[in-house]
């Protein structure tokens, strides 16, 4: 219990120290800190609406911050989450305007479970490529993002191009695909926040990747090789089989971005969509500790993040839009400090025996 | 003598564990002071805090008469104690003395001197006999001069009190030897040394007196002259401690493994050809100096290393090579020469190291899930029956004393129950209690019918427990002896080159 006080009084420490840097930040650009704070808390806390877009923004984070931490537990670092998203949504997107005529109980487990193997497929590539040849995941994920991202470029301004548009994305998905926004199960919410059910999929992602992990056979022999593939191997576990399910199931979860993009949100794959998400993710893992329940906590914080951010953008002429980036980075570079901290310890250690 | 340290009612703990309970010891000058004890005793607690690496809870550091405090290693340092650690780092691509050197170069003008420090170092190494070229690659030297590297570094901080932590574990016999001459003359110049070490005929012979520590505290110290090997395992275990003997009388004739002609090749030169047979009922011992094969044969025989040619049998069967699935489906059993990094996975615990490679049985997992309950029962038998301490199947395996990493080891092998069982260095680093624990256990095994590949670099160990042994030297097989007709003398002669003088 001890711990868990210290933890949340660092947690507490390293905010306010964030929020005296951001400060002296909004004092130069000629602003009231205090006035723009106020703006940036209630813009979070202040409303249902509030609450409910913070909540919107967490969920694609959510799924990355997942496949970054579940990657992470077999021991690999899955910095491809971003180019797996995009493979997933746009597989999402196909199928969901080519399928039209599809009923909805059809058609929307369909896209899912497309978008599931789309980013899975990809991330695989990359688990594959290391298990056979020992070419290191981190350069694989990061040159298989950069294929995805042209890939799903020329597609969408190419062959799956919606005729007329100006701008490179696909046509709307079939009605039938969509998924319901959150007001319609629950009409007290607000119909202007663009919340929907993928926010309760991504929990509910989050609990199978504990449960797998801990509780399953499957997780076991991931956990071992993440632990340790020398031995892990020597006892007869297949390093090729957990590392090519580790990569699929990590890219998996980032395909699932798109049932909040393209299923819940956009209702179509729009090029260049993710502002870095995948990215995020790890930023995410690794301030959730790489518990898949952790993660929906650190996603959330990043979410209410990002809700600020916006209402800050909205009120303030002064405040530019890259000087809000440099806050939220701010923010989170004092928030993971700790974690940073205690990798540094770590090394100390090491050193001084 | 004029006592240089005194450390008074030392005590600390960890948690629920008193590492060290109320703890006295004092070194003289100019004395080798040994310090024996089983795995968790406590020594290597106390070592740490005499070099600053941890704090005590309580009690006194006395040098010189002087009460001293140490928050750091570099306090020990400034009144000269220096501690040979017993897994020393170095960095293999630098020489020797660039080693030495590294962390306090001496810097004119942004370049490094280091002719004035090779003076020192030649004019220690002529000293004290440490006998290595500075100029050398680390990674061309042996474990032995290695250490004296460490020792050098030591010597160069103008250390008095030298701490030791089982400076012998990883050498051969002739480098124990340089050791010990290098000690000798250390202890000639006024050194005082603490010397710890699982090896109790060695202690015997280079301590002045000897401290036996048991569970935290100092259970006694007594003088060289008082000290045999049965006196100190009785004093530190509180037992009297037995092989069972039963090991010449049976060693069935047919083979259940045999390697022909198995090699490795390296620019077309076969550096490791190897031909050896193990009967059903027997353990043969495969000893040799470090760095003979014994590596390399380890990894052909768990699947790491493709061999280049060769046959490989087993019970009949005829295979090129050996891969990890083929080792579990034929019911082979490993003991790595590496615990910690080929044989468990630290970060899991006990219960679940306990079922690394059995985890296909069926009655563990049941669609896809795990049985917790009934691992953790198995866990709990094993830990029963193989005495690890402590008895908890929940905690981390990273947390357990070597012996008893070890020991999970060998009960998760031996439960699967294998035909056949490879060892490499089963009882290095191992205390004494646990080591005969482990020996006993093998030869259970031999009796129950099985084959034991021993590789073994402890020709005690050979003597001790195998129908036959086989000496490795540069890569093949010089030489198979019935146990009984040889003796240490003739195998430590095979094992430096010589050759084989009667038929085995």
């Amino acid at each position: 219990m001890k711990k868990y006080l210290k933890e949340i009084l660092f947690l507490l420490i390293s905010i306010c120290g964030a929020f005296f840097i951001s400060g002296l930040i909004i004092l130069f650009s000629g602003e009231h800190p205090s006035e723009v704070f106020s703006i940036f808390i209630e813009g979070i806390f202040g409303s249902t609406e509030g609450i409910l877009y913070t909540l919107f923004f967490s969920t694609p984070l959510i799924f990355t911050g997942l496949s970054v931490a579940f990657a992470l537990k077999g021991g690999l670092f899955n910095i491809g989450a971003e180019g797996q998203l995009y493979i997933g949504s746009m597989a999402a997107a196909f199928v969901g305007f080519t399928l039209v005529n599809f009923p909805p109980v059809v058609l929307i487990p369909l896209t899912i479970l497309v978008s599931i193997i789309g980013g899975g497929l990809w991330g695989s590539i990359a688990g594959f490529l290391k298990a056979k040849f020992g070419s290191h995941e981190v350069i694989n994920t990061i040159m298989l993002n950069f294929i995805a991202i042209s890939l799903v470029g020329y597609l969408s301004s190419g062959p799956f191009k919606n005729p007329g548009d100006q701008i490179p994305q696909t046509p709307l998905i079939s009605e039938s695909a969509r998924i319901p926004e959150i007001h319609t199960i629950f009409p007290a919410f607000p119909e202007t926040v663009p919340l929907n059910i993928s926010f309760f999929i991504a929990i509910f992602s989050a609990i199978f990747a504990y449960v797998l992990l801990k509780y399953t056979k499957l997780g076991y022999e991931i956990r071992s090789v993440g632990f340790n593939p020398d031995a892990s191997r020597l006892s007869g576990i297949s390093l090729i089989k957990i590392n090519l399910l580790t990569m699929f199931i990590s890219g998996a979860f980032a395909g699932m971005v798109s049932i909040n993009e393209v299923l819940g949100y956009r209702y179509r794959f729009l090029n260049n969509f993710s502002p870095g998400y995948g990215y995020f993710g790890i930023a995410v893992a690794l301030l959730g500790k790489n518990h898949p329940l952790g993660v929906i906590a650190s996603a959330i914080f990043f979410g209410a993040i990002s809700r600020g951010g916006l209402l800050v953008d909205i009120h303030s002429d002064r405040i530019s839009r890259d000087v809000i980036f440099v806050i939220q980075g701010i923010i989170i570079l004092f928030v993971i400090s700790r974690e940073l901290m205690s990798v540094i310890a770590k090394r100390k250690k090491y050193t001084a025996l | 003598m004029k006592k240089l340290v005194e450390m008074l009612n030392i005590s600390k703990s960890f948690g629920d564990v008193r590492a060290n309970d109320n703890v006295n010891l004092d070194l003289c000058e100019g004395e080798i002071h040994g310090i024996v004890g089983g795995n968790g005793a406590g020594k290597s607690t106390l070592m740490k805090i005499l070099f600053g690496l941890l704090k005590p809870d309580s009690g006194k550091i006395k040098i010189n008469g002087e009460e001293k405090r140490f928050n750091s290693t570099q306090d020990a340092i400034n009144e000269k104690i220096g501690m040979v650690h017993q897994d020393f780092v170095l960095v293999d691509t630098l020489s020797a003395l660039d080693n030495i050197i590294l962390g306090r170069e001496p810097v004119k003008f942004g370049f490094i001197k280091r002719e004035d420090v090779k003076d020192e170092v030649i004019r220690l190494i002529k000293k004290y006999g440490l006998n290595f070229n500075p100029d050398d690659m680390v990674n061309k030297l042996t474990l032995g001069e290695q250490q004296r590297i460490e020792l050098i570094k030591i010597l160069m901080q103008d250390a008095k009190i030298i701490i030791l932590d089982e400076p012998t574990a990883s050498l051969t016999v002739s480098e124990v030897d340089a050791l010990f001459n290098i000690l000798k003359k250390l202890k000639d110049s006024k050194k005082s040394i603490l010397f710890i070490s699982h090896k109790l005929p060695e202690v015997i012979e280079i301590s002045d007196r000897i401290s036996i520590m048991r569970q935290g505290k100092i259970y006694t110290t007594i003088n060289k002259n008082e000290a045999n090997v049965e006196k100190l395992t009785e004093l530190m275990t509180g037992e009297e401690l037995k092989l069972e003997d039963s090991f010449y009388l049976f060693s069935g004739k047919e083979p259940v493994f045999k390697l022909e002609n198995v090699k490795l090749k390296k620019n077309r030169e076969v550096y490791l050809n190897i031909s050896l047979e193990v009967k059903e009922g027997e353990i043969l011992g495969v000893v040799g100096i470090e760095g003979n094969g014994q590596k390399e044969l380890e990894g052909i025989l768990s699947g790491f290393i493709k061999p280049d040619g060769g046959k490989i049998f087993f019970k009949g069967q005829c295979k090129r090579n050996i891969s990890p699935e083929w080792l579990k489906e034929s019911k082979i059993s490993i003991i790595p020469s590496r615990k910690i990094e080929d044989g468990l996975v630290e970060d899991f615990t006990v219960y679940e190291n306990c079922i690394l490679g059995r985890i296909d049985e069926k009655k563990f997992s049941k669609f896809g899930l795990l049985q917790k309950k009934i691992i953790v029962k198995e866990a709990e038998k094993l830990i029963d029956e193989f005495n690890i301490e402590p008895y908890n199947p929940y905690i981390r395996v990273k947390y357990l004393s070597g012996g008893n990493q070890q020991k999970v080891i060998l009960a998760r092998e031996l439960s699967k129950n294998p035909e056949f069982l490879i060892a490499c260095n089963p009882t290095r680093g191992v205390d004494i209690k646990s080591t005969f624990f482990i020996r006993n256990r093998l030869l259970k095994l031999k009796e129950k019918g099985a084959g034991i590949l021993l590789i073994t670099s402890d020709i005690d160990e050979a003597f001790s427990i195998t129908s036959r042994i086989a000496v490795l030297y540069r890569g093949r097989i010089t030489g198979v002896f019935n146990t009984r007709e040889t003796d240490e003398r003739e195998i430590g002669f095979m094992m430096l080159g010589g050759e084989k003088r009667k038929a085995g």
